[in-house]
């Protein structure tokens, strides 16, 4: 077959840059090409030109779509903020029922500074349930969320009329977060500073008091195994909160090193949350 | 003028922060081609382009609803852009098809990224002009080629006429915009020695 001279190459140059061209003359613009600078360059220049006019036609409708998407985004955050104002509700509705049951001294009164919701922590199984001394320390729970992450704060309050001590981050301490639904990511988290894995320190609480643990990124676990969870999918999703923590109405002296006061764990109700 | 853009983005890009999805909206408005016209200086395919610039201000996005306003909008944007591109270019294994050497591709200034950012605008510039000239049959001719992305076969049986001549209407479309685009350049290279 006669060779392609330039000029008829550059005729076929379009079609062989759109893998238009047929199979004989795809093959002979090739071997010109192989051999000659000038028509490589405008082959190059062909494909360019393509690219851009490819572009330049596709990007109003790209655009829309990356409007649209960033319009679903906000809704989905808007959502999730009134997911969160449901279970707030929710919780209000679990606090009810516990002032019906008479256990009105288990809830804490809201404070206006905490996040989003608050859930009054109730003692769970028979084991676990503590003593009386423990009894008078509810917990609760908040939650708060931005776009990318979960946070959640507990409350540790003081209902006794006497002191009580916390041995926070002591040995025993452990927070388990269940959260279960379509799905959930749990990946290892490194950082240990999350206030109730940090370094150990004692906490007084004087009748009434309340001592406040943020746990960023939904953090559980005890130290040295830790792990942030998140969900992936939309649906129905519950969260339980298991919090495990030495406590002691007497302040700690020498001789009780890692063993100061004794391991109360203290168990919330249930949290529904629908993430849309 | 500049410093007024920059101010205006400086703007809307508190307003994004404080949760105005509208502000946002502005924003892509304004930057969306220009940064598809960057990537697809090194990725020239239309349809890579589009995810990454996607993908590029859906991270955006979200780092500004977490509260993260950048000091220079543009520079920020640009530098997701090309992080994104970085990050499809390893993974393609592409690196000596844009023959850019792997630590160009990692680690761009701020400056140069810009700067190829803006000559890529003024690319597109021309080619927006050089559209303008055509005739309005031809426009059209090319619209359905390169936004439809029919074959020449498709748009010949869809306008009525023969292949043969839509080839030809289209490679003369071609060859005056590829004119127009190298001799700007060279005009360009000519100013710049």
């Amino acid at each position: 077959m006669r060779p392609l001279s330039c000029e008829e190459v550059d005729e076929l140059l379009p079609w062989y840059a759109a893998g238009e061209g047929e199979p004989d003359p795809r093959e002979l613009v090739e071997q010109h090409l192989a051999h000659c600078p000038r028509c490589r360059q405008g082959y190059a220049e062909t494909e360019r030109l393509a690219a851009l006019l490819d572009w330049h036609h596709r990007a109003g409708e790209g655009l829309q779509r990356l409007q649209e998407r960033l319009r679903e985004e906000s809704q989905r955050g808007a959502a999730r903020r009134a997911v969160l104002s449901f279970v707030r509700r929710l919780a209000a509705v679990a606090a009810l029922l516990l002032l019906a049951l008479g256990l009105t001294r288990w809830v804490s009164p809201p404070r206006d500074e905490l996040p989003i919701i608050t859930v009054a922590l109730a003692a769970g199984e028979e084991e676990a349930v503590p003593g009386p001394r423990a009894k008078a320390l509810p917990a609760r729970v908040g939650l708060s969320e931005t776009a990318q992450r979960v946070d959640l704060t507990l409350e540790v309050k003081n209902r006794a009329e006497r002191i009580l001590y916390l041995d926070v981050g002591g040995e025993g301490t452990e927070l388990r977060l269940d959260l279960s639904g379509p799905g959930v990511r749990a990946v290892p988290a490194t950082t240990q500073s999350v206030p109730p894995f940090l370094s150990r320190h004692l906490v007084r609480l004087a009748p009434g008091e309340s001592y406040f643990l943020p746990i960023p990124y939904l953090v559980e676990g005890k130290r040295g195994r830790l792990r942030s969870l998140s969900w992936t999918k939309p649906g129905r999703y519950t969260l339980g909160v298991r919090y495990s923590v030495r406590v002691s109405d007497t302040p700690p002296s020498a001789r009780d090193g890692q063993h100061f006061g004794r391991i109360r764990t203290f168990v919330g109700p249930l949290l529904t949350i629908q993430v849309p | 003028m500049q410093a007024q853009t920059r101010e205006a983005d400086a703007d809307l890009v508190q307003r994004t922060v404080r949760g105005d999805g509208r502000a946002f909206e502005l924003l892509t408005t304004r930057y969306y081609r220009a940064v598809g016209g960057y990537l697809l200086r090194r990725v020239q395919r239309a349809d890579v382009v589009e995810d990454l610039a996607q993908e590029t201000f859906l991270e955006a996005f979200r780092a500004l609803r977490q509260g993260r306003a950048p000091e220079n909008f543009v520079a920020w944007l640009y530098g997701i852009a090309h992080h994104r591109l970085g990050k499809w270019l390893r993974r393609r294994q592409v690196l000596s098809f844009t023959g850019m050497p792997p630590e160009e591709i990692a680690a761009p200034a701020e400056a140069v990224l810009l700067e190829e950012a803006e000559e890529q605008q003024i690319l597109l510039g021309r080619l927006e002009a050089g559209l303008a000239e055509l005739p309005e049959e031809t426009r059209r001719l090319l619209a359905l080629k390169h936004r439809e992305g029919r074959t020449c076969e498709q748009i010949a049986n869809e306008v009525g006429r023969p292949v043969g001549t839509i080839k030809s209407l289209l490679s003369r479309a071609y060859r005056a915009l590829r004119e127009r685009l190298s001799r700007a350049e060279s005009a360009e290279k000519g100013r710049g020695s």
